[in-house]
């Protein structure tokens, strides 16, 4: 035994303190002189001086003035003495004194406490003696202690009680007592233990109650001398698994349940899973956890409960075959959640809540095999538990590790497979499930998991569809972090990425695709324009890589319907963007209505859906950067769409703009082509126009020299097709020179002004007329025409 | 001495879900001096997921990037090199050496970084060089059937620079390494 | 007897013996004086017989009108001014006048003496049996010895012998069921009982079991009660709780007790009661008084 723990002691404990170190001095200083009285007598043989002397010194045990703790070492001292007056007994029985004689003579004492202290001691030597059963007296001496009620005294009579039947209960053990068997000796201790515990109960409820604080510290200190007892019990080689389970468990959680006693419960439950054998535990699994149900409100259930799963979690690593035989020949697990799950519908939010993390992390450590199965069960019991309850912060903090911890053991695939998962999620705060989602899917990615059919996707969305889904609705809008969503959608739509057929069936593929623009559509404007884009590329790969051409247009169909869905948002400029891609793609496959289609499209959205200017010249630039690209439309389409593009760039507001955009446009033909070629000198003249314009209305409204920079640019635009045709089929030398000259002309004037564009334009004439020199020395012949003047 | 990390063209999450782990295990934190990426960058934590390598950023604007704040353009001097960045796509047509040699003589740059095709490329024009990094994701192109993840990494040193290219092929990363010097 | 200062110059001894010239065992009992005395044990109808020596002083001699001996079985009451009362009375005359000049041995017998009464030191009255011996002299007066011997009767424990059990309490505060296996002892007997603790609200401190003895005297209203704690025994320590049960055990050889007597010749009687008291927190004594007969079955 352990003396009982101090810690620092406040002013007013302080003065407490010394007081009662001076009365456990006093005490100390009775008990010795009361021993050397009974030492003497014992020399003399003289027996009645002994009793005399012997019970004045446990007389002083009757204090009340000690703290537990000083009690202790009172106690100690006592007991120290008390085993010289057992020899002293001893010797007596061998001088013609009879043991029961003996404990007779000791019971004439006057004082119960010294009384029961001798009849205890003379007991040992009862026991030792064979006079008489062990059983009985045994029963008679844990009997006689009920003469001591107050709390302290009591326990400390029957710790000595403990330690003295020792001897007892061996001889018992060791057969030595016909009479006796193994039940007696448990029987004995069984009922120490339940008035010990009584006792240590009852000390709650002593003195005033603004001490009580002191005093549940004070039983704590204590505690170990109740346990005691079970741990001798758990020592006892003859109390086997059906004893246990039939006499001892019940028996224990009788007292335990008894007592409504928080402090007594939280200890004894622990103790019991410490002390007793995993075995045990395993075959009266039933019972111990019941007797959990029946636990003061106040008292840690849950704590417990995941006390003992702790245990047979570790049994499991030490011994994994051996544990594992033993889980599923007992149904452990499931011996473990019905009556826990009874157990939760009484204990609050978060108590619940761990009791199911308790079960979910063994199901996950020891079934092998079944642990999905299991883990859903766990999950459905949960969810089921905890529907209507209040959820505690705490409680979700718990809710959501016992949706996250699978996640590190199973693949996601797997887990998708959990019908009750969402049920659980739906017992947190938006805010909470949104975090779980958000795991779910960090996971997904880091793993790099793909989601290989549309049952599992559609149960991923169910997963995570508080993310995925506009749930809130209008009534705070308020609230709605467009930050934090785009953060969300982002990952959602990084997601999507991992939707996919494992075998690369596109039909697979695309089913899936299509779901996830069905449960992203439920998202709203703020989610959609995150999601749905990714879709729209995720099409358009499969698109790309596939054969069948009728698949092939029914999924670009599908993609306008997607678009339509982000240009409605609105987001035309976005909604835009993805109709060049598909015109991209929808070329490249030379799927020439859809393409054109496509271009309609965008065609529609860049009239109707882009009101600014400078958005509009943005979209130009990509729309004829796009065409430029295409290479499949037949004559007539093309005409169609580059003339509209053309058209549009002349339209353009800014001279300068203008300008950019027609000649970008002469890109749209082929140089090369005799029935196109004209329409790039058009664009090229067209543009020298409004740079000429730009340069007129710079002139006349601010006095500025203009944009020298589009001269300079229309220059470099005329020398790359003089240089990609065949010799000087449509733009003449002296074209260029002209130009030239005009650009020359122009620069000379910038030399003199030296603001920081007209260095950019100057640096650009060098530069140009560096890549000029350039040609002249590849291609002498071709150049010759063109003379640099500077 | 400075090394310069070029790329571009992530297109996370609308093309691809992230960068290569092959690449994220190169591009450690306080290696390279300088970034230059060609946009298409496209999400916030991209950006910030770049700025965690390094925090001496430059970013030009992409078809797909929705921050107003990247310039179309930018020159960055480092060494006694300029560098032009651009993204691209409002180069017409898209790729073409001669309308990126009009871009570069009009930046008045060493060096022209463009982004955009996806597609890896370096190529000496005239004394210049114009650099392409690909995408750095492999994000899918609608131009081209398949893509390579890659980036490059400029080492400068005063006129001169060495180019390291990194390619992400069958899960292995393949580095090249090329010269460029400046004429005077 | 001898006042004047003259001292009769014989010496008195008597040798108390049975019938059949039987030592009796010898009792130490208390005597009327509190000290302790060593004399002989009778019972009921034995024959107390024995030898008188009478011893004159070296060379003297004692005249004599003669000399008797007597037994007397006496109730001595203090209250009554001493007042004796003989309830036996037999006497011998073992010499006619005459004079003693040496030792002379007189041998007596009362056979069969009919002694129901016991010997007995109470508070108020004393039972006793006495062999007197008188040397009748008509001046200087009488030499009168005194020889007490012990008288104890064993009885058979009557086979009724219920337990003694009640529930006691007040009201709303502390109830309690006691539980005595036995209504009857025997003096070397255990007491052996337990006590149920029903309703505990108040905060007991300990709790103990008393012998008393009460003696009576006197009848009507001269009637005079003495009662004497012979046992005090502490069986519980500390405040039950309710649902408590406490053992009791007592062994009654360890006390000095005598039958319970009922009416000893309508001079007194002696009762003995179970007192069992409870104590608070704050002294107050909570008590239930139960009668016990005490019988003695072995001596």
């Amino acid at each position: 035994m352990e003396p009982p723990s101090t810690s620092p002691p406040t002013t007013m404990d302080q003065i407490l303190a010394a007081e009662q170190d001076k009365w456990l001095a006093d005490a100390k200083a009775a008990v010795k002189q009361q021993a050397f009285y009974m030492k003497k007598a014992i020399d003399e043989d003289n027996l009645r001086d002994v009793f005399k002397y012997s019970s004045a010194m446990l007389g002083e045990l009757r204090t009340s003035l000690l703290s537990p703790q000083k009690y202790y070492e009172l106690y100690m001292r006592a007991f120290d003495e008390l085993r010289g007056l057992e020899m002293f007994f001893e010797e007596q029985r061998g001088k013609g004194h009879t043991a029961s004689e003996l404990y007779e003579l000791v019971q004439h004492a006057g004082n119960v406490l010294p009384r029961l202290y001798l009849l205890v001691t003379v007991g040992s030597v009862f026991i030792r003696s064979h006079e008489s059963s062990i059983k009985s007296l045994l029963k008679d001496l844990v009997e006689m202690c009920g003469g001591i009620q107050h709390p302290v005294r009591g326990l400390f009579l029957r710790t000595y009680l403990t330690q003295t039947s020792r001897e007892g209960l061996n001889l018992i053990e060791c057969k030595v007592d016909e009479e006796s068997s193994t039940g007696d000796a448990v029987e004995f201790v069984l009922q120490n233990f339940t008035e010990m515990n009584k006792l240590w109960v009852r000390m709650k409820h002593q003195g005033p109650v603004r001490e009580r604080g002191k005093r549940e510290k004070e039983r704590k200190e204590l505690r170990d001398l109740v346990g005691k007892n079970l741990v001798i019990l758990s020592s006892m080689e003859d109390v086997g698994v059906e004893m246990y389970g039939e006499i001892v468990l019940p028996r224990i959680l009788e007292q335990v349940v008894n007592c409504k006693d928080e402090l007594a419960q939280n200890y004894l439950m622990d103790c019991i899973i410490q002390v007793f054998p995993d075995e045990f535990h395993i075959k009266t699994m039933e019972t111990f956890v019941e007797g959990c149900g029946n636990l003061h409100q106040d008292t840690n259930v849950a704590q417990i409960l995941c006390g003992l799963i702790k245990r047979l979690s570790n049994f499991m690593e030490n011994e994994p075959e051996t544990s594992s035989g033993l889980f599923e020949e007992h149904q452990t697990f499931e011996r473990l959640l019905d009556p826990a799950t009874k157990i939760s519908e009484k204990v609050g939010s978060q108590a619940a809540a761990s009791i199911y993390a308790a079960i979910l992390d063994f199901a996950v450590k020891t079934s092998e095999g079944k642990a999905l199965g299991r883990v859903d069960q766990v999950l459905s019991k949960c969810a089921e538990a905890l529907k209507t309850a209040d959820v505690t912060s705490q409680a979700s903090r718990t809710l959501k590790s016992i949706l996250t911890t699978p996640l590190d053991s199973y693949a996601i695939t797997d887990l998708l497979d959990l019908k009750s998962y969402p049920d659980v999620m739906q017992l947190l705060s938006p805010q909470m499930q949104n975090a779980v989602a958000v795991d779910i899917i960090e996971k997904i990615l880091k793993k790099g998991t793909i989601i290989p059919n549309v049952k599992k996707v559609a149960s991923l969305f169910d997963f995570i569809s508080t993310i995925v889904e506009d749930i809130k609705s209008e009534e705070d809008e308020d609230d709605v972090d467009e930050e934090e969503i785009e953060e969300e959608q982002n990952l959602v739509a990084r997601l999507v990425h991992q939707m996919k057929s494992e075998d690369e069936s596109i039909d697979e593929s695309f089913a899936i695709l299509k779901l996830a623009k069905e449960r992203f559509e439920k998202g709203g404007p703020l989610r959609v324009k995150h999601t749905l884009p990714t879709v729209v590329f995720d099409v358009l790969q499969l698109v790309k890589r596939d054969d069948d051409e009728e698949r092939c247009e029914k999924m670009l169909k599908f993609l306008h319907s997607v678009i339509e869905v982000i240009s409605e948002v609105p987001e035309p400029e976005k909604a835009f963007k993805l109709y060049l891609e598909c015109i991209l793609v929808a070329d490249m496959k030379k799927l020439e209505n859809s393409a054109y289609d496509f271009a309609t499209a965008a065609f529609d959205i860049y009239e109707n859906g882009i009101p600014d200017q400078k958005a509009q010249v943005e979209a130009l630039k990509m729309l004829i950067g796009c065409l430029s690209s295409c290479s499949n439309f037949g004559e007539d389409n093309f005409d169609a769409l580059s003339s509209a593009a053309t058209k549009w760039s002349i339209k353009l507001l800014k001279k300068s703009d203008q300008c950019v955009s027609v000649f970008s446009c002469a890109h749209l033909f082929n140089i090369a082509d005799e029935g196109n070629s004209e329409k790039v000198m058009v664009c090229l003249k067209r543009a020298l126009t409004a740079a000429k314009q730009a340069q007129g209305m710079a002139k006349s409204s601010r006095g500025e020299l203009g944009p020298v920079e589009l001269f300079i640019a229309i220059l470099n635009k005329y020398l790359f097709f003089f240089d990609k045709q065949e010799g000087e089929a449509l733009i003449k030398a002296e074209d260029v020179q002209n130009l030239l000259d005009l650009v020359s002309n122009e620069t000379s004037s910038l030399t003199t002004s030296g603001a920081e564009g007209n260095d950019r334009a100057l640096k650009f004439y060098h530069n140009t007329l560096r890549h000029i020199m350039s040609q002249k020395e590849k291609f002498p012949e071709k150049y010759s025409a063109l003379s640099l003047k500077s | 001495m400075v090394l310069v990390l070029c790329l571009g063209d992530l297109h996370v999450p609308y093309r691809t879900s992230d960068l290569p782990q092959q690449f994220k295990d190169i591009l450690l934190p306080g290696k390279v001096g300088q970034i230059l990426c060609t946009g298409d960058i496209c999400t916030k934590e991209m950006y910030d997921y770049l700025k965690t390598i390094c925090t001496n950023i430059h970013v030009v604007k992409g078809q797909f990037d929705e921050d107003h704040a990247y310039p179309e353009t930018k020159v960055v001097k480092i060494g006694d090199l300029k560098f032009g960045l651009v993204h691209g796509h409002t180069v017409i047509p898209w790729g073409d050496i001669s309308s990126l040699g009009m871009v570069q003589r009009q930046m008045d740059v060493d060096v022209l970084i463009s982004g955009h095709t996806h597609e890896f490329r370096t190529y000496a024009y005239e004394d210049k060089l114009l650099v392409n990094p690909g995408s750095a994701t492999g994000a899918y192109s609608s131009k081209e059937a398949s893509t390579t993840p890659s980036f490059c990494l400029f080492d400068v040193d005063s006129t001169k620079a060495t180019i390291y290219t990194y390619k992400l092929k069958d899960g292995e990363v393949k580095k090249e390494k090329m010269f460029f010097e400046k004429r005077a | 007897m001898n006042f004047l200062g003259f001292k009769a110059p014989v010496t008195v001894g008597c040798e108390l013996l049975k019938g059949g010239g039987v030592k009796p065992e010898l009792v130490t009992v208390r005597s009327a004086s509190g000290a302790p005395e060593t004399i002989p044990l009778y019972n009921d109808g034995d024959t107390v017989s024995g030898a008188v020596t009478v011893t004159p002083a070296f060379g003297k001699k004692i005249d004599h009108q003669g000399i008797k001996i007597e037994l007397l079985g006496q109730i001595e009451t203090y209250y009554d001014k001493g007042s004796f009362y003989d309830f036996v009375a037999a006497v011998r005359e073992v010499s006619g006048p005459g004079e003693v000049k040496e030792e002379v041995k007189y041998d007596f017998e009362f056979p069969n003496v009919e002694m129901l009464n016991e010997t007995y030191n109470g508070v108020n009255v004393r039972l006793r049996y006495v062999v007197k011996v008188t040397i009748v002299r008509s001046y200087r007066g009488s030499v009168v010895k005194d020889f007490n011997f012990c008288v104890r009767n064993t009885t058979v424990l009557p086979e009724i012998n219920n337990s003694i059990k009640m529930e006691v309490g007040i009201e709303d505060c502390l109830h309690i069921e006691f539980e005595y296996k036995k209504s009857k002892y025997h003096l070397k007997d255990v007491l052996v009982g337990k006590i149920y603790f029903l309703l505990v609200q108040i905060k007991l401190k300990h709790m103990e079991l008393e012998i008393r003895r009460r003696e009576t005297t006197g009848s009507g209203s001269n009637q005079y009660n003495e009662t004497q704690t012979m046992a005090k025994y502490e069986v519980m320590d500390g405040a039950p709780v309710k649902g408590e049960c406490i053992p009791i055990r007592l062994f009654l050889s360890a006390y000095d007790l005598t039958p319970t007597y009922k009416n000893v010749n309508n001079k007194f009687s002696v009762k003995y009661f179970l007192n069992l008291v409870l104590v608070d927190e704050e002294d107050r004594r909570y008590f239930k008084q139960q009668e016990i007969h005490l019988f003695r079955t072995e001596l």
